[in-house]
């Protein structure tokens, strides 16, 4: 597959301090890249030198095979990109908004701007100025701005920022659609790893401006730990039977419960051996962590 | 070539349609027709005055504008038509375009222009108009043409103090300090119009150049044409570096 963004050993340094450090990205079309990270984790920073908002201290940025630089900004005709804020000139109406959008973009179609605001849902909010619009209108049209000029790359920070459930359940979709029906490339980037876990086929984690890991979203399901809890009417008669019988090793008791890191695929097994020792079983069941365990365990704040 | 200008044409055109609806639109005309209207009041009303005398009737507003007025409110409206973006967030969305940073200055330093143009030729027709309206002694068109001449210089030179206050909006991302620059300039300008630093002060030179009272037997033009010149070219210098820094 043909490679939208290569990133090499980019790294931005303020005073003495590293706000990204040598990191590497690989965006291969149609891929949806979830960045994930921490308030000031850096990837805010990478999305503005991708971007060719700031300059990097060192390293490099290809975008579609071609190195960014100060004199090749044409290649933002095939980016729609929203950072941070959803920015739209408020006294000015959605339609205006996305009508200087499509006259700088250079796209002549005038229809465009009105399959956008259909896209998006603001067909009603169409002549409003954006100064009588919410943050969740604004965000939409922030979204519709970047789809206008119909991007081969989406540069999304954060959003979902300021939507309510509602509204984030529909973004997400939106980028899942685009990404399958019109097959664009989605860089996007969140707090909510729930919301990345559920959009994205390619996942980077980022932590004090150094992109700890870049895996795809079967890997990453493959590494999340899986254990097996139990709860028992004795505890050590249980830990007792399963030494002996299963050899099991790996385990940690955990306010009264049992957990198993070992035979994740022998549950039943467990069960019927535990029985057979006259052992009640109260409860037993896998448990797989969540991406947001994983994040944290990889960052640092869940030990 | 043709793809270039047609770019700025496109650029331009979207940063007029920016203007729409801001209300720093409506005082401006306003602020601009204080001048024409005090001195239409000023002969209407008063007795001292039975004639226009254009000479007379056209620089009052000449003064006026190019001492204070223009001086101040050009501040002021760069100071918007180029922080605005900044204040607004909408940088990061400008400046990934598939246009050049420097275009885009290029951009709104025309909507400047134009809006100079515009502004000072409304007040010279509305002076013709407002004086025609009174008892006038015959309007010739050495008078006309006098003062024809005097607003285009004068929107020449007020567009040249636009870059530097471009500069100050540019590097500060906000409108206050070029309002506070304006405002400074305004005051400087009466204290200086009438000392050998007319001529060195960028800000007085529009009143210096331009027909104005006070009987003065020299002005040294080359000097003048000089800080003008000077002020423009470091002012589109340091606006060009200072849209090169990064954007946050």
């Amino acid at each position: 597959m043909e490679s939208i963004l290569e990133i090499s050993n980019l790294s931005k340094k303020y005073g003495g301090e590293y706000a990204v450090q040598n990191l590497n990205m690989h965006i291969r079309q149609g891929d949806i890249y979830g960045f994930l990270g921490q308030n000031g984790a850096g990837e805010t920073t990478t999305i503005r030198m991708i971007l060719g908002l700031i300059k990097p201290t060192s390293g490099c940025v290809e975008l579609f095979g071609e190195p960014l630089n100060k004199t090749n900004y044409h290649v933002f005709i095939r980016i729609g990109s929203m950072v941070e804020y959803p920015g739209a000139y408020e006294n000015l109406t959605a339609v205006e908004n996305l009508e200087i959008h499509r006259k700088l973009m250079g796209i002549k179609k005038r229809e465009s701007v009105e399959e956008v605001i259909h896209l998006v849902g603001l067909s009603e909010a169409r002549n409003k100025k954006v100064r009588e619009f919410s943050l969740g209108m604004k965000q939409r049209l922030g979204i519709g701005r970047t789809l206008l000029h119909k991007p081969e790359l989406l540069v999304l920070d954060e959003p979902t920022n300021g939507l309510d459930p509602v509204g984030i359940k529909e973004i997400r979709e939106l980028i899942v659609t685009l990404a399958k029906r019109d097959k664009i490339t989605i860089l996007v980037s969140s707090h909510l790893l729930s919301e990345i876990e559920q959009m994205a086929t390619k996942i980077g984690i980022i932590n004090k401006g150094i992109l700890l890991e870049e895996m795809t979203l079967d890997t990453l399901i493959k590494k999340r730990e899986q254990h097996i809890k139990v709860k028992v009417n004795d505890l050590k008669a249980a830990i007792k039977c399963l030494t002996e019988n299963l050899d099991i090793k790996e385990f940690t008791v955990e306010n009264g419960l049992l957990k198993i890191f070992e035979r994740i695929n022998e549950t039943a097994n467990i069960n019927r051996l535990l029985v057979t020792n006259n052992i009640d079983v109260e409860e037993i069941c896998l448990i797989e962590d969540r991406l947001e365990d994983y994040f944290l365990k990889r960052i640092g704040g869940l030990e | 070539m043709m793809p270039k200008l047609f770019e700025l044409y496109n650029i331009t055109t979207t940063e007029l349609q920016k203007l729409k609806n801001c209300k720093i639109l409506w005082a401006l005309p306003t602020i601009f027709l204080i001048p024409n209207f005090l001195v239409f009041l000023v002969y209407a009303s008063n007795s001292k005055y039975p004639l226009v005398v254009w000479d007379d009737y056209f620089l009052t507003p000449v003064m006026l504008i190019n001492l204070l007025v223009g001086i101040g409110f050009f501040a002021l409206l760069t100071g918007f038509i180029f922080s605005r973006e900044y204040q607004e967030h909408m940088i990061n969305n400008l400046f990934t375009y598939p246009n050049s940073r420097s275009e885009f200055f290029v951009g709104k330093l025309t909507v400047m222009l134009i809006i100079i143009a515009v502004t000072l030729f409304s007040s010279f027709v509305l002076s013709i108009l407002s004086g025609l309206i009174l008892k006038h002694e015959p309007l010739t068109t050495i008078v006309v043409f006098k003062y024809f001449k005097a607003y285009i210089l004068m929107v020449i030179m007020h567009f040249a103090l636009v870059p530097i206050v471009a500069q100050l909006s540019i590097s500060k991302r906000n409108i206050i300090p070029p309002t506070i620059l304006g405002i400074c300039a305004m005051v400087l300008n009466i204290i200086i119009f009438n000392t050998p630093l007319n001529t060195i002060f960028p800000w007085t030179i529009p009143t210096v150049f331009s027909p104005h009272d006070g009987a003065r037997t020299f002005t040294n033009y080359p000097l003048g044409t000089f800080t003008l010149l000077v002020t423009f070219v470091i002012g589109i210098v340091l606006s060009l570096n200072s849209l090169k820094k990064d954007v946050h």
